[in-house]
């Protein structure tokens, strides 16, 4: 991107290349259409974050409220522990998610049998999982009275049974897992389809050269996916205010013993929400979200820029 | 996830904003039949004396009806309730049935909507604040929140009750009525069910207490089908019955209702953060969870739970506590009684049950406004939405229609004068079989089902009576200026109620562990709202 903007073009090469590009313009219409519906559209939204909504009055005649809607966000010491949450399990998922990721599309592009679509499949499968069902898999496994681990593992093995919905030392470890393996089939797909589009030229030189796998690996396919990691990874530090909501609310059953390790934002505001179901503080969590998100994505990129000008994003 | 629900939902009340501002404006002009601005000319009339005589109200809601009749020009009112199982394959044909009462008597149409239970709150405040039509429709919605929200009509604007509304005065107390006001504004009409409840019911299937040799036929007191004992008695039997069944779970309580149904307090406002721990005697709100009796329920949870008489998961049980039963794994549980309760518990469980009672009857104050029905602060013609309504609580055939659907497809007359399913019609593959009666208005006056006593709604209206009722009654909490504060207060009480409540950990350890960070969370301010609302209605209500 960068390298774009270095050449100068004529007006004339300029208005060519335009005229040139108006299909692609026009393939990309229903997305944009989509992404100026979804995410332009109820921008103004943002408004109820600062209202006292009421329906008589309609959004735009409803009463400022200031900032009291954002209030209950900061207003206890549960502020600290869903921020810290929020923030920690991402920078978790961002890393090890990352590791496995590019791991597992190196691997599965060096597989050349009629399996590797098996493989691929398979690994998919989970992502394709809603979060309760998920939920109900994990609760197989950890249930006290019938759960696998505890009636198939530990009493065997003559060791006490553990409460797993009630200790929630685990639970870090548990819901990193989880995760992982639910969404590496679907974060490895980027990795892999760049790589595939790699020239093999290179491979091919390396290997007359004498050079290993791991050689090729660590001097040609890492380099060349560096701009694709890193793309992903702004984008990903981007939602670093958000979390998977059905991944901490449904995983864990929502069992109150394990909140001070899964409550997140998302959560927080559900459940304080579910009974009073007030619009303008939901939408007050969205803003508050949304500003910190842009925030990190900014900070993150100018990072990036420091480093490395031709990988940042703007 | 949340974000993009609550852009999306802006964005969908933005453009909605916008379709309703301009239906709203030109609407009512150019689609108001003629017979409608007769009525509203009619109404300043009726209710030009504040006591408007009767016969006055009943003309003026007559004329209404004549004029629309008359006329030909049927407007359509849309009533909107919830059930368990989704909309039925019955509903359309159930509205054109009603339709022809309501179409001949007041020259109205209406149409039912109806959604099940885990949707209904969410889709009814899309369409409340898109300014879809749904002009009745269930409290369930959330009454305070709606309330606050501005969602509902004013039922008493311009004497619209008064006038098109006697059926409803006669039906209710004033004290009924006045569950339902908000700051003296009139936002619902209370529905006819079980207003008290009967404290810490237990319910278990006589089969199981046949296997352990329990004398129960000998303890019921004299026309009664619940036995009436304390908690004592019940950990004895509960002890046999977890040495007959070690294989099954021996005691399960629903922890979403254990406050409410096992206590004798009044949870001002339906929730748990400052309650009239003497609801009969004092309007002194206090902390629940320092109060005598949430300790000592929960200290005896803690001993059934050392006992075994739970199972290890229960924490994160999700099944309904009757299909827990019917499915085998559970002995015993809690229930709330009322008169009919063993027909219900059986029904609910498929075999017969014996209901014990450890705690008194009560009545508490957010009884009549936790499902009241209401009226859409947008709907297009008030009038006929409120003689529906009036219909709806005083016509025995439409509410029967409303409540078991049509004669002779749904159900047929039985000798005896109940009501049951026809030839080859049941529970699974009938085409309106609600279960949701209690919801529907006034189904003191449509048709018994079989099982049920036929003096069954002459029963419960005494039961309503009789019960000890708390002082709170007819006061309504705002917590809207709160939100906070109760937000906080939800999120810390979540994580400690089912642990401390299914008696999972040390109630001594764990309750003051609680209570401090509740009050870290605003408690102590909480409750002093809640005395402050409260003393200034006992002072109004009392001059």
């Amino acid at each position: 991107m960068a390298a774009n903007k270095k050449e100068k073009l004529s007006p004339a090469k300029r208005k060519a290349l335009m005229r040139r590009s108006i299909p692609i313009y026009i393939m990309a219409l229903p997305g944009l259409l989509y992404l100026f519906i979804n995410n332009y559209m109820p921008m103004p939204g943002i408004i109820l974050a600062f209202k006292n909504y009421n329906a008589k009055k309609g959004i735009y005649g409803s009463p400022w409220a200031g900032t009291k809607n954002f209030k209950y966000l900061f207003s206890t010491q549960d502020a600290f522990v869903i921020t810290r949450n929020t923030i920690c399990y991402n920078v978790a998922f961002i890393i090890i998610n990352l590791i496995f990721a590019v791991g597992v599309a190196i691997i599965l592009s060096e597989i050349t049998s009629k399996a590797k679509k098996f493989y691929q499949s398979t690994i998919l499968l989970p992502y394709l999982l809603s979060a309760v069902i998920v939920s109900y898999l994990v609760y197989a496994f950890l249930s006290s009275e019938n759960g696998f681990i505890n009636n198939s593992i530990l009493i065997p093995l003559g060791k006490e049974p553990i409460s797993w919905y009630q200790d929630k030392r685990p639970w870090p470890f548990i819901l990193v897992f989880v995760n992982l393996w639910k969404g590496i089939g679907y974060n490895c797909i980027i990795y892999l389809s760049t790589i595939l589009g790699f020239d093999r030229s290179y491979y091919e030189a390396a290997a007359i050269d004498g050079a290993t796998k791991w050689q090729q690996i660590s001097k040609i396919t890492l380099p060349l996916l560096r701009p694709t990691i890193i793309m992903l990874t702004l984008m990903a530090v981007g939602r670093i205010f958000y979390s998977d909501f059905g991944l901490f609310y449904q995983v864990p059953q929502n069992s109150g013993a394990l909140y001070s390790v899964t409550n997140t934002i998302d959560t927080y505001v559900y459940r304080g929400l579910l009974e009073l179901g007030d619009i303008t503080m939901s939408a007050a969590a969205g803003v508050y979200q949304s500003l910190v998100g842009f925030v990190l994505v900014l900070a993150a990129n100018l990072t990036v820029r420091k480093l490395d000008p031709d990988s940042a994003l703007f | 996830m949340k974000k993009k629900l609550a852009l999306l939902l802006a964005g969908i009340m933005t453009l909605s904003l916008l379709t309703a501002c301009g239906g709203g404006s030109s609407a009512p002009a150019a689609e108001a039949p003629a017979a409608e601005a007769e009525a509203e000319a009619e109404a300043p009339a009726a209710e030009g004396g504040e006591e408007a005589a009767a016969p006055a109200a009943s003309d003026a809601a007559a004329e209404a009806a004549a004029a629309r009749i008359e006329s030909g020009d049927f407007p359509t009112v849309v009533i909107a309730y919830m059930n368990f199982a989704g909309q039925p394959a019955g509903m359309q044909r159930i509205s054109e049935k009603m339709s022809e009462i309501t179409r001949e008597k007041l020259g109205i149409n209406v149409e039912l909507m109806i959604m099940d239970s885990a949707s209904y709150r969410q889709n009814m405040n899309l369409m409340l604040a898109s300014g879809e039509q749904v002009d009745l429709f269930s409290g369930l919605v959330g009454f305070m929140p709606s309330v606050n929200k501005g969602y509902l009509y004013d039922l008493e604007e311009d004497g619209l009750l008064q006038t098109y509304g006697q059926g409803l005065i006669d039906a209710f107390t004033e004290t009924e009525l006045n569950g339902c006001r908000v700051n003296g504004t009139l936002y619902g009409i209370p529905v006819k069910k079980d207003d008290a409840a009967g404290l810490f019911g237990i319910s278990i299937p006589q089969e199981y207490l046949d296997a352990i040799g329990y004398d129960y036929a000998s303890k019921y007191e004299e026309g009664s089908d619940i036995i009436y004992t304390d908690l004592d008695e019940i950990e004895v039997i509960l002890g046999q019955l977890k040495e007959q069944y070690p294989d099954k779970t021996t005691f399960y309580i629903d922890p979403t209702s254990i406050v409410s149904q096992c206590l004798e307090v009044d949870r001002i406002g339906g929730d748990v953060f400052g309650v009239l721990a003497d609801p009969a005697n004092s309007l002194e709100i206090s902390n629940l969870f320092e109060s005598q009796p949430y300790l000592d329920l929960v200290h005896r949870m803690y001993k059934w739970n050392q006992m075994g008489f739970f199972s290890k998961d229960a924490i994160t049980e999700t099944q309904a506590t009757t299909v827990q039963v019917k499915a085998g794994s559970l002995c015993a549980y809690k229930t709330a009684t009322k008169p009919g309760i063993k027909q219900q518990e059986s029904n609910l469980c498929g075999m017969p049950v014996i209901i014990f009672q450890c705690g008194p009857d009560f009545k508490s104050s957010s009884t009549y406004n936790s499902m009241p029905w209401c009226m859409n602060q947008n709907t297009e013609d008030p009038i006929a939405a409120m003689q529906v309504l009036n219909e709806m609580y005083t016509n025995p055939d439409l509410a029967t229609l409303l409540c078991w659907g049509e004669e002779g497809v749904e159900w047929v007359e039985t000798e005896d004068g109940h009501i049951t399913f026809p030839e080859g019609v049941d529970a699974q593959n009938s085409e309106y079989y609600n279960n949701v009666n209690w919801e529907l208005g006034n189904q003191f006056i449509a048709r018994i089902w079989e099982g049920d006593d036929l003096t069954i709604w002459e029963r419960m209206q005494e039961f309503n009576d009789n019960a000890p009722a708390s002082k709170a009654m007819g006061f309504t909490w705002d917590n809207s200026e709160y939100s906070t504060e109760y937000t906080a207060l939800a999120n810390v009480y979540d994580e400690y109620q089912k642990q401390i409540e299914l008696g999972f950990v040390d109630p001594d350890v764990a309750i003051p562990e609680m209570v401090e960070r509740l009050n870290a969370a605003g408690l102590q301010e909480y409750m002093q709202a809640k005395q402050d609302a409260i003393d200034a209605w006992a002072a109004a209500t009392q001059q």
